[in-house]
């Protein structure tokens, strides 16, 4: 079947629980979940599919891209205990 | 061990703060307020004879056993009925009683088979009560079994496949019903006819189409040999007994395996629940007690096997060449593909020592984080949820909570089947009164069967769980109903929470299209958990299993917190674990991003602790979850997996996703009982142990700690724990214990949850709840007394996004799944076992008005098609179901429900949306001939590995 890249799907699975939230904090929260539960290649990927600016990707997945690339992420969460 | 029967102390325990002294046959006893005059005789060390009593049940003074006297009291009353005051004396074995006593078991044994099998064999206690009460002349004549002109009309009953029913046998002492009743709440079993026509009735039918469970809990109170075991009649009595932990749900029922014979010669006669045992009680479900003969299955792999190509046909190998062409296949992988090419996948069916091993192998030998467990598609949102409220990912209580509970709301669960002996104990607890609220599309007997009915039955639109419990919560918050001062003792984000929940989108009327529920009933429920003394909720994974399920979790925790409902006996938020050790895997470490304890690979000081121990420097990145490891396959580069005791191929979603990913491998390792579905697709197979061979613990839902003894030898000559050490050491890394008690030693000195615990500590204290370290030497049974473990209890806004998979003409009915009592997630174990006698093949439920438009009657079969496959299933017309809304279970690999579910998932978990898929039902051109053919091919698939 075919459809977005996973890394893709997820982000904007995980950027749409985040609508209610302002852009650049829901961003930051985005890049640390990411930072947090994703593994180095999957950020790299996600970044890399960001890069070619598809236009069905929400802005919200851009802006929490910029964030792990410029590691505007919150270390201190990232390091507490979340289970799942 | 020697088989030891637990002592009965006739009657229940009495929980009070005041006592009475009493004297029995001179000896002074002190007991709580309430005690009977019999429990207090068991106590002081003197047993009353007795036949209708058993310390399971209420008194019910019926057989006139164990009468006596009183002084200055009249007549000879029943010891069991008469409850002790303070200063009482009593005569327990006077002159007069004994022979009351004789003349009472003279018409007993006038009425009892003089050649009673059970008496011979031991299982019966009326001939060693004659004995003991000394009848040994029956003026009456001897019974014959067959009751003459005037007996018991009643046939002999060998339809249920564990048990027999034999009349002849039977006293009518009602333990049997009582036991049904009072124990197990399902009430199938009724006295018919009266005086000496008095007989033993599964409501008018025999036992296999009567409303019986088959719990056992009527053949553990028979007295006599009337309900006997199959397996007992055939191998005859025990002759040793071993406690374990059952391997199936997360209840995790303690048990005595009552068994003959040594070393390989060792058979299981019968699985006792233990009434020591602080989960069950006492109690079992059918397939705990009886649905264990899996582990002797013809089925079971006892060699190790290899194949170049998943065309090929297995080889069987010794296991240092099995342990070998993995691990070199392991190694090449990673020569070629990078480090992280290759994973793990632990099993919640496994004990908390192979779990601890396999992350161990995967993170110091495999030299990466990329394990993962099959909590990741059950309960990882709990996880997730109430870590972020709480700061723990684990549920509040311990289950003997429920009894203080005055509310219970009951969300996307269904206890009775999936949770059996909880269930009974939640129903016992509806029955003194308590309310309940169920949230569930379908109407689960919960709803209503004998003596239990909810008061509020809300039939929640699968994907719309969050606008549901924002709702719950809006209607508390808005009409005041919140516990202001616990909100502000103990929580914090308290203000935004209060303005964004009490917003009217989050209303019941706002909400109502989504969720399906009528405001006004919402509204209703939320009021009554609202102002109950004391509310519980407990959920399963109609709550975790959506793409919001973290969030809905979240819900819960507000609402929990809301209201004050939170650490204190009675109340609390409780996940229903689905297998017996997904506390357990998750609390080992199984998560790719954290460290046994929940503790993130990221931190320096964490990682240390294990780089000094274990000798390797480790990764201090996340990685791969299990749907991470599946899409990194397709891409390619992800090429090899470890698979413990889960089958992915059957369990995961989108089975055409999951068998591609298998397929893009190149070493595929599956250890496990039996060559299952993921096997088909695996270049290595190494045997597994069942239960009855492991040594270990399993942790509970309630964070229980119990121990898993072994029955017998490893079947495969090794433990898994083993398999484990060797294919790390061949991997290159050198791990080895000499026992499983050094793994947990290494958990305890390494996770501050555990920091108390041992196999010696277990075996001499019993079963603890974690955390058991020095802060809670005795273990926790409630969590979050007085503070959260963050601190202040977090809420959560909680905001209601609709799941992306939504009907639409195509697929205009949405799919939701579960399970059924007798068999237990994908069948491995139970469908090799006579609970396939109730639940042959998976069905489609779907509603009347569904069915009528699409002309489906019960027993068609029809074709069920998502976006992603299609499978052919029997429907069966129900009105459990709401419209537009079906139900299927996914134990039977030849249904393949998985062949429709989708890959969305849990947006902070991945936990599959098993709960919502987008379908459409037709009447099927496929007949059984098909359905059967593709079965076939499984058999065959399996039939070729052991060949």
């Amino acid at each position: 079947m075919s459809g977005p890249p996973p890394e893709i799907r997820m982000a904007q699975e995980i950027a749409r629980q985040f609508g209610h939230v302002p852009t650049a904090e829901a961003a930051q929260t985005i890049a640390t979940h990411m930072e947090k539960f994703w593994s180095p290649a999957m950020r790299r990927r996600l970044a890399a599919y960001v890069a070619v600016r598809d236009p069905d990707i929400d802005e919200l997945v851009l802006h929490a891209v910029a964030c792990l690339v410029f590691d505007d992420v919150d270390h201190g969460a990232v390091t507490i205990p979340s289970g799942g | 061990m020697t088989l030891l029967a637990e002592p009965d102390f006739g009657t229940p325990s009495v929980n009070a703060t005041e006592t009475v002294s009493v004297a029995i046959d001179g000896r002074e006893v002190e007991v709580p307020a309430g005690t009977s005059v019999m429990r207090a005789a068991a106590e002081a060390g003197i047993d009353i004879p007795k036949l209708c009593a058993t310390d399971s049940l209420c008194a019910f003074g019926s057989c006139r056993m164990c009468l006596v006297e009183v002084e200055g009291g009249r007549g000879t009353p029943a010891s069991c009925t008469t409850l002790c005051s303070d200063g009482m004396s009593v005569a327990t074995n006077t002159e007069q009683v004994a022979a009351l006593r004789r003349n009472v078991m003279e018409l007993y044994l006038s009425d009892h088979p003089s050649d009673c099998a059970g008496c011979e064999r031991g299982n019966c206690e009326i001939q060693a009560m004659a004995v003991r009460v000394g009848a040994a002349e029956v003026r009456y004549g001897r019974g014959g079994g067959d009751k003459g002109e005037v007996g018991r009309v009643a046939s002999y009953d060998d339809t249920n496949p564990y048990f027999d029913y034999d009349p002849s046998s039977c006293i009518v002492c009602s333990r049997c019903v009582r036991a049904c009743g009072d124990i197990q709440g399902t009430f199938a079993l009724t006295v018919d006819g009266r005086g000496i026509w008095s007989t033993i009735s599964p409501g008018g039918t025999d036992f296999l189409a009567s409303e019986c469970v088959s719990c056992g809990a009527c053949v553990q109170a028979c007295p006599t040999d009337a309900l006997t075991e199959k397996s007992l009649v055939e191998l005859g009595m025990p002759t040793r007994s071993v406690e374990t932990t059952c391997a199936y749900c997360g209840v995790g029922c303690t048990f005595r395996a009552e068994v003959q014979g040594t070393g390989e010669d060792t058979k299981v006669v019968r699985m006792i629940p233990a009434k020591s045992g602080k989960a069950n009680e006492g109690h079992s479900c059918v397939k705990g007690r009886f649905a264990y003969g899996y582990a002797t299955h013809d089925d079971r792999q006892l060699r190790p096997m290899i194949r170049d190509s998943i065309d090929d046909p297995w080889q069987p190998v010794s296991w240092e060449e099995a342990i070998a062409k993995a691990a070199s296949g392991f190694k090449a992988i990673q020569s070629e593909h990078g480090v992280g090419a290759i994973g793990g996948i632990s099993s919640s069916r496994c004990t908390n020592e192979e779990v601890y091993v396999v992350q161990k192998m995967v993170r110091a030998a495999f030299g990466n984080n990329n394990v993962d467990t099959c909590a990741r598609v059950c309960h990882s949102p709990t996880g997730y949820g109430l870590s972020q409220t709480f700061g723990t990912s684990a549920g509040t209580q311990d289950f003997k909570s429920v009894d203080k509970a005055d509310v219970i709301l009951l969300i996307g669960a269904n206890p009775t089947d999936a949770h059996p002996v909880f269930g009974s104990r939640m129903k016992k607890r509806l029955r003194e009164g308590a309310k309940l609220i169920v949230a569930d599309p379908r109407r689960i007997s919960l709803t209503r069967s004998p003596h239990v009915e909810s008061s509020y039955h809300l039939p929640v639109l699968p994907g719309s769980n969050v606008a549901f419990i924002n709702a719950m919560a809006h209607t508390i918050v808005t009409e005041g109903l919140h516990d202001e001062a616990f909100l502000a003792e103990r929580c914090e984000d308290v203000e935004g929470y209060l303005a964004f929940i009490a917003s009217e989108e989050n209303s019941p009327e706002a909400t109502a299209e989504s969720t399906g529920i009528d405001p006004v009933a919402l509204r209703a429920a939320a009021r009554l958990y609202a102002t109950a003394p004391n509310g519980a909720i407990y959920y399963g994974l109609g709550v975790t299993e959506h793409s919001q399920g973290s969030t809905m979790v979240m819900g819960l925790a507000n609402l929990a917190m809301l209201t004050g409902n939170i650490g204190r006996d009675g109340v609390g938020v409780n996940p229903l674990r689905g297998q017996n050790n997904v506390q357990g895997s998750c609390d080992m470490g199984s998560f790719p991003h954290e460290f046994p304890g929940y503790r993130h690979v990221s931190i320096d000081d964490v990682r240390g602790i294990y780089e000094e121990l274990w000798g390797r420097k480790l990764d201090a990145e996340p990685g791969l979850r299990i749907p991470n490891m599946f899409d990194s396959a397709i891409g390619g580069t992800f090429r090899g997996l470890y698979v413990q005791g889960e089958d992915i191929a059957q369990s995961d979603p989108n089975t055409q996703h999951v068998e591609a990913a298998l397929r893009s491998m190149d070493m595929v390792v599956v250890q496990d009982l039996f060559l299952n579905e993921t096997a088909r697709f695996a270049h290595v197979f190494l045997p597994g142990t069942s239960f009855l061979e492991k040594d270990g613990t399993f942790i509970n839902a309630e964070r229980r700690l119990g121990r898993v003894r072994p029955i017998f030898d490893s079947k495969v000559g090794k433990d898994e724990w083993e398999v484990v050490c060797d294919l790390a050491t061949a991997m290159g890394y050198p791990m080895s214990y000499d026992q499983p008690s050094q793994i947990m030693d290494e958990i305890a000195s390494t996770t501050p949850t555990f920091s108390g615990i041992s196999f010696a500590r277990l075996d001499a204290e019993g079963s603890m709840q974690w955390p058991v370290n020095d802060k809670a030497p005795n273990g926790t049974p409630i969590m979050h007394v007085g503070q959260f473990v963050r601190g202040k209890g977090r809420l959560m806004q909680t905001h209601y996004v609709p799941t992306t998979e939504r009907a639409n003409r195509r697929f205009p009915l949405i799919l939701t799944t579960g399970r059924i009592l007798s068999q237990y997630n994908v069948g491995a174990q139970t469908r090799r076992t006579a609970n396939q006698t109730w639940h042959p093949e998976d069905v489609l439920e779907i509603h009347p008005s569904d069915a009528e438009m699409r002309g489906i009657s019960s027993g068609d079969r029809v074709e069920l098609a998502s976006r992603v496959g299609t499978t052919t299933l029997t429907a069966v017309v129900s009105e459990r179901m709401p419209a537009g809304v079906v139900y299927t279970t996914f134990h039977h690999p030849s249904t393949g429900a998985n062949v429709v579910t989708t890959e969305n998932s849990d947006w902070a978990t991945n936990c599959p949306e098993y709960k919502v898929t987008a379908v459409q039902v037709a009447v099927s051109n496929a007949g059984r001939d098909q359905e059967e053919a593709a079965a076939g091919i499984t058999a065959g698939h399996e039939l070729a590995g052991r060949a």
